[in-house]
């Protein structure tokens, strides 16, 4: 049987691990050696740029005074008279080699760990955010509520042979926009392509605002050969937009389409698919 | 004599070890930026050029289907990609298996090599496939490939945004990786050479090599150098020089990403190993005897670390350990042998902290399992191929002096469904 630990006790154990380590570490430099201040200096350095940075900082500076030890050896060293004492020196250096890689790991795992932790925690308060079906801005459903939908579709398209098709439009240059004139105007923007999509599709059609560029459409009862006109009426809507300013911009989308097919099953395949063809057709 | 001897094969190994930090930073710069263009190169990329991918193939039927699944979920447009897969002699069901493909989807062809093309080897079944293709840009796969979805798309995208790009490379991972002692070796191999050799190679110099797989390049460039060259056992590399020598440079954009299937057993190892060394060896000797001839300076850089790499390296090894053996025979009055073990120890601690920081490039890949395969790889994996450089440059000089004719080992694949 496999047992498994939670981030949280993994973090512990390394914790626990490191100190233990550090500890062992430092009744052996220090009953051994004059220059032990300065290793442990050294090793604490090696640590806390793992704690703080990451395994990769820790490791490179583990490298970099590995490299130049080596180097000011092999250009001061001559004969036997040696910077360490012969055997006590070496076994000196090999300790010290593998506990610095030994705290290289161990702190760039606590890094990780800990980054992932908080990863976790800022992914949990988004999706209580999706919990909130509908977008404030458009008033369309959410992403969430999006899949549930077109999932729906699918099975009621595989029941009933009806036809229907789901309609992507990704606005080019969103953040550009966003960061040029501000949320206010961006939730403006978003409010007036909301009522455009509006009077440009059927009430009973359904519309997702799946992230903040994108808007999505489910046509129903909507064969492919429509899709022409559907997409000419659009592009004359989304055409410009007016800003509080009074000034006009225009608009761009990438924009793709995809008809119900009866061998993708899920709304996940449905949207993969889409993705792929995610390409090139500008409205 | 001999302190001179030993003190000078320790300082290229530390030169080599100097050379590899080096290289090590520059693909971690490289690993931290090369994202940042590419939501800029998607908006400049309007038209999307025709793409051909070669596929060679002989008999290939355990992996074949596989591949040919992933081409067809490339991201890319169907009307603007031809996959053409070059049945080079096959006795197996690999040809069924590609017609079962080409039936169903339009963009699927096969072409079979015919004599005297026929199973000549790779470099000239790809020469097959380049005559009947007609993309403006052609993708290399091998047949035991998987590229992600948008392996192709990331690779011309990378082409098509830098007109001084004469090809963009990928990078590949170890789909086996998991299977045995030695895939997870090689597994820890790969992932060092794509950051350190091409990563820190590109950062620094705009140097990148070929691999034999999951990379693009320009028609124009393949029509200009009369295709690829059927002597060569590493044609990646030998074309690698090429192109260089036009005026072009090599992306390496990690991007673009293909899961490849690595030996299992030792026996395959070393065969397809020895090809390697043996092709690099013919391509840095064969350039090198054409030095003061080429055209781009540039490529003096890749040339001098396969140099280093497959000659001056292994010179400094070879004759540390001769002169360590003899001087246990007979005594050289060596006055550096305390030396010499302090910086073998530190050597060894280098080695394990740069293949350390490499993995973690690769998130995932610094865990507890492979901290312990790294300190395990130095003593055996990374020994084997000293003996392993050695006995290539036997065979080829045997190879050069007797003239004998290339001889094509191909790498044995394994059915991943089976196997795990």
């Amino acid at each position: 049987m496999k047992i498994s630990f939670s981030e949280s006790q993994k973090l512990f154990a390394y914790f626990s691990g490191l100190i233990a380590a550090l500890s062992l570490f430092i009744y052996y430099v220090s009953a051994q050696q004059s220059e032990g201040a300065l290793i442990l200096c050294i090793t604490f350095g090696v640590i806390a740029a793992g704690i703080w940075f990451g395994p990769i900082y820790a490791l490179a500076v583990t490298l970099i005074v590995l490299f130049v030890l080596g180097t000011l050896m092999m250009f001061f060293q001559t004969g036997q008279t040696s910077l360490f004492p012969a055997e006590e020196g070496l076994r000196m250096l090999v300790v010290w080699g593998i506990a610095l890689l030994l705290f290289s790991f161990i702190s760039g795992r606590i890094h990780d760990i800990t980054a992932e932790l908080r990863r976790s925690m800022t992914r949990l308060q988004s999706e209580i955010k999706s919990y909130v079906a509908v977008d404030r801005v458009t008033g369309f459903d959410n992403k969430q509520r999006m899949k549930l939908e077109l999932s729906e579709e699918i099975k009621r398209a595989e029941r009933y042979g009806n036809s229907f098709v789901f309609l992507l439009l990704h606005m080019h240059y969103f953040k550009e926009f966003k960061s040029l004139y501000g949320e206010k105007e961006t939730d403006r923007l978003f409010q007036y392509v909301g009522q455009q999509i509006r009077t440009s599709v059927r009430e009973t059609d359904k519309k997702f605002r799946p992230s903040d560029e994108r808007i999505g459409i489910v046509l129903t009862h909507t064969p492919a050969e429509h899709m022409p006109a559907v997409l000419t009426k659009l592009k004359k809507q989304l055409d410009t937009y007016q800003l509080e300013n009074g000034k006009y911009v225009s608009l761009t989308f990438h924009v793709c389409y995809l008809p119900y097919r009866n061998d993708i099953q899920t709304a996940d395949q449905f949207l993969e698919e889409l993705e792929n063809e995610m390409m090139m057709n500008e409205l | 004599m001999g302190n001179t001897l030993f003190f000078i094969s320790l300082s290229l190994i530390w030169v080599m070890l100097l050379y590899h930090m080096f290289l090590m930073q520059g693909g971690f710069r490289h690993y931290m930026t090369f994202e940042r263009n590419i939501p800029k190169w998607r908006e400049n990329m309007k038209e999307l050029p025709k793409v051909s991918v070669l596929i060679p193939a002989h008999n290939e039927e355990v992996v074949i289907r596989q591949t040919l699944k992933a081409m067809v979920n490339l991201y890319y447009p169907k009307d603007r990609l031809e996959i053409i897969v070059v049945n080079d002699n096959s006795s197996d069901r690999t040809g069924d298996i590609v017609n079962e493909f080409s039936e169903k989807y339009d963009f699927i062809k096969m072409v079979i090599t015919k004599p005297p093309n026929a199973g000549k080897g790779k470099s000239s079944a790809l020469n097959s496939g380049f005559a009947e293709s007609n993309g403006d840009v052609i993708c290399v796969y091998d047949a035991d490939n998987t590229p992600e979805k948008m392996a192709v798309y990331y690779l011309v995208l990378g082409l098509m945004n830098d007109e001084k790009a004469g090809a963009v490379v990928g990078k590949f991972r170890v789909i086996n990786a998991a299977k045995t002692l030695l895939t997870r070796f090689i597994n820890i191999e790969t992932i060092c050479f794509q950051w350190m050799a091409q990563g820190g190679r590109w950062k620094w110099f705009k140097i990148a090599t070929i691999p034999g797989t999951n990379f693009a390049i320009r028609r124009s460039i393949i029509e200009k150098l009369g295709g690829w060259d059927d002597k060569a056992l590493a044609e990646d590399t030998e074309l690698t020089i090429r192109v260089y020598n036009l005026g072009y440079h090599i992306r390496f954009f990690p991007a673009a990403i293909t899961w490849e299937q690595e030996p299992e057993t030792w026996k395959v190892w070393w065969r397809q190993r020895t090809r390697w060394a043996r092709g690099n060896q013919y391509v840095v000797l064969k350039f090198l005897a054409q030095f003061f001839k080429l055209k781009r300076k540039r490529i003096i850089f890749d040339l001098f670390y396969f140099f280093f790499t497959y000659f001056l390296f292994f010179f400094g090894v070879i004759m540390s350990n001769a002169i360590f053996v003899v001087n246990l025979f007979y005594d050289l009055h060596l006055s550096v042998g305390f030396l010499a073990m302090i910086l073998w120890i530190l050597a060894f601690f280098l080695f394990m902290t740069e293949v350390m920081i490499t993995l973690s490039i690769e998130k995932t890949e610094m865990n507890k399992q492979n901290f312990f395969i790294v300190f395990l790889m130095y003593f055996t994996y990374s020994q084997a191929w000293i003996v392993l450089v050695i006995y290539s440059l036997f065979v080829e000089i045997k190879h050069r002096l007797f003239k004998q004719e290339v001889k094509w080992y191909k790498t044995e694949r394994y059915n991943q469904h089976k196997s795990g």
